[in-house]
């Protein structure tokens, strides 16, 4: 077990090497710097600016260089924020992108989770009917349209909710929903066809027989066994809880590493689209880990080598 | 599974007189099919939909991308059904319209996919040792990179086209199917029939494009179907974040953002394109649902 933890964060490093590779080639492929376009700079301005960042230096010696300092923790500085290193701009960010995705991957995992057991064990009731609609409209229904709807619901016509910003608990609500929505109703999928499964397996019917409780029968039988699944597709979950979290950020005007992203691509500001790249990647490949190893915490058959 | 479980199909009762009727597997998948009636209202959207993407210019009251005449945020009216937007177009012309861009977006990705994903799974499961291990390392790696992110990163480094957005959105989500095309093919090289055709001397290419990969195509329709509505979703969002096909050409994300700038006024414009969006991924969702079930009786809940 030990030795496969070391293997897995070990191979972080190529992931994250690989893509930052891609990422710089992408960067890289269309003429032009991120001061070409300064109306304001004369051409020895640019000159200079362009020298300053050693952006006129060739592409592979850039790409070392790049990959020299970030080995150090030295992701660069910023070209629209002059003043500040890509590490701390994103880190100011990340908070607020971490709450909100934190929060809705709770409130997604907790609904999904809820809907879909009762749905699996009040079968063809209408709470079974109500969830399995949520369920199934609600997984292929984008973030930003459940952010239009719950917009248009709460704030315009109830006005009970702000339409942005992000602090108090009540700017929280909408924005964690509209994030939270696709994929509980994902979970509540999954746990719904899992648990259906389980119910009918011998040993919740032995357990049944030899009159273990109810109650006991769903948290000890039923729920160990068929959130099994679920927890398969958590990490992929909260990596796109993370990562695709900027569009509900721009919606509802959350000052995320999200927001930063689409205002970076704009300024063409290469150290902080790779900075903030790579810092998605290794979320991605974190939360992916961690549920491996969740996965063997929960299903004891699983061994890892 | 591509072999049909004969255990499975004849548990029900109904489904054994389709056993008994039709026997090939196909038009066993496509009795069950039919009889989904979810699937069958989901395939009928879809169709609606395609139709009114190829007949747009026809089908349209309007021109989606001229100013109409009585001014922008217009009530719906018998002229303008939806009203007009904050520009002054016409609102359903545009929402039509916007059906291309959607459609052949979630539909030509998938070639792209099909196109990178199956050979690369299909090699890595029929070569093995260091070339499955490299293609698979290659695709771990893909699949960390954050797929919104590398699309944007695309089309920022190419330039807004649709084609941009084939390749951007199929460029990074072959992942899934070369992991479905090699776990398929590896349990399908160990058929016996795999043997028998290397035994009479087949080669390579002719096991893999004759025996395996038609075996392994239920499971890849499947993941096709469901492949559509991703890739629907990754368009909208280009779109509304203005990294997708550029104004005027309407898009459906594109659509939702100018709506969204004018919420407080005009609320039902961003929520029409908002609704033709999920509309479109529903369909092709419940659609996907009832192929799954119908090509795998086992998996039906």
């Amino acid at each position: 077990m030990t030795s496969y933890i070391i293997r897995r964060i070990l191979w972080i490093i190529p992931v994250l090497l690989v893509i930052s590779l891609i990422t710089f080639i992408l960067m890289h492929v269309t003429p032009g710097g991120p001061f070409d376009t300064e109306k304001a700079h004369s051409a020895a301005v640019t000159a200079n600016l362009t020298h300053k960042y050693g952006l006129d230096k060739p592409l592979p010696v850039q790409y070392a260089l790049y990959i020299a300092h970030a080995l150090r923790g030295d992701f660069g500085i910023s070209y629209i924020y002059q003043d500040r290193t890509v590490q701390s701009i994103i880190l100011s960010g990340m908070p607020t992108t971490a709450r909100l995705a934190f929060l809705a991957f709770v409130v997604a995992v907790i609904l999904g989770v809820s809907l879909g057991t009762i749905s699996a064990l009040r079968q063809n009731s209408w709470a079974d009917y109500l969830s399995l609609a949520f369920a199934t409209a609600g997984a292929s229904t984008p973030n930003f349209v459940w952010a239009m709807i719950l917009i248009v619901f709460f704030s315009l016509t109830l006005h009970w909710l702000p339409t942005g910003g992000w602090g108090t608990p009540k700017q929280m609500i909408l924005p964690v929903l509209a994030l939270a929505f696709t994929p509980a109703a994902y979970v509540a999928r999954i746990t719904r066809a899992s648990i259906l499964e389980v119910v009918r397996q011998d040993y919740v019917r032995t357990a049944r027989a030899k009159g273990v409780g109810a109650r006991l029968i769903v948290f000890r039988h039923i729920l160990r066994n068929g959130l099994i699944p679920v927890i398969t597709v958590l990490g992929p979950i909260f990596a796109g809880l993370f990562s695709g979290s900027f569009i509900i950020e721009s919606i509802f005007s959350i000052p995320g590493t999200g927001r930063l992203f689409v205002q970076a691509i704009s300024a063409r500001d290469y150290p902080l689209i790779m900075g903030t790249t790579l810092f998605y990647a290794l979320i991605i490949v974190l939360a992916n880990l961690v549920v491996d190893l969740l996965y063997a915490v929960v299903d004891p058959r699983i061994r890892y080598t | 599974m591509a072999v049909t479980d004969q255990r499975a199909v004849l548990t029900n009762s109904e489904e054994v007189t389709a056993f008994r009727r039709q026997r090939s597997l196909w038009s066993d998948a496509f009795y069950r099919l039919r009889q989904n009636k979810m699937a069958m209202v989901a395939l009928i959207v879809i169709i609606a939909l395609c139709v009114i993407a190829v007949f747009a210019p026809i089908i349209a009251p309007h021109n989606p991308t001229t100013l109409m005449p009585g001014g922008s945020n217009q009530p719906p009216s018998a002229r303008y059904r939806l009203g007009t937007d904050s520009v002054g177009r016409d609102e359903l012309s545009r929402l039509i319209y916007g059906a291309r861009i959607s459609l052949s977006v979630g539909i030509f990705v998938q070639f792209i996919i099909l196109a990178i994903g199956v050979p690369i799974g299909a090699i890595a499961a029929y070569a093995g040792g260091f070339i499955d291990n490299l293609l698979m390392r290659f695709t771990d790696v893909m699949y960390a990179f954050p797929d919104l992110l590398f699309v944007i990163i695309f089309m920022a480094a190419f330039g807004p086209s649709i084609k941009n957005i084939f390749l951007a959105i199929g460029l990074v989500n072959w992942v899934g199917m070369a992991r479905l095309t090699r776990g398929q093919l590896l349990s399908l090289k160990q058929k016996e029939y795999v043997e028998a055709a290397r035994a009479v001397g087949a080669s390579a290419p002719r096991i893999l494009l004759r025996h395996l990969i038609p075996n392994a195509l239920g499971p890849i329709i499947v993941a096709v179907t469901f492949g559509i509505p991703g890739a629907i979703f990754i368009e909208a969002a280009l779109s509304f974040i203005g990294l997708g096909v550029q104004p005027p050409t309407p898009t459906w994300g594109g659509m939702v953002n100018d709506g969204y700038t004018v919420i407080f006024a005009d609320p039902p414009l961003a929520v029409w394109p908002a609704l033709a969006i999920a509309i479109t991924m529903m369909a092709f969702t419940f659609f996907g649902d009832g192929l799954r079930d119908a090509l795998d009786p086992r998996s039906a809940r």
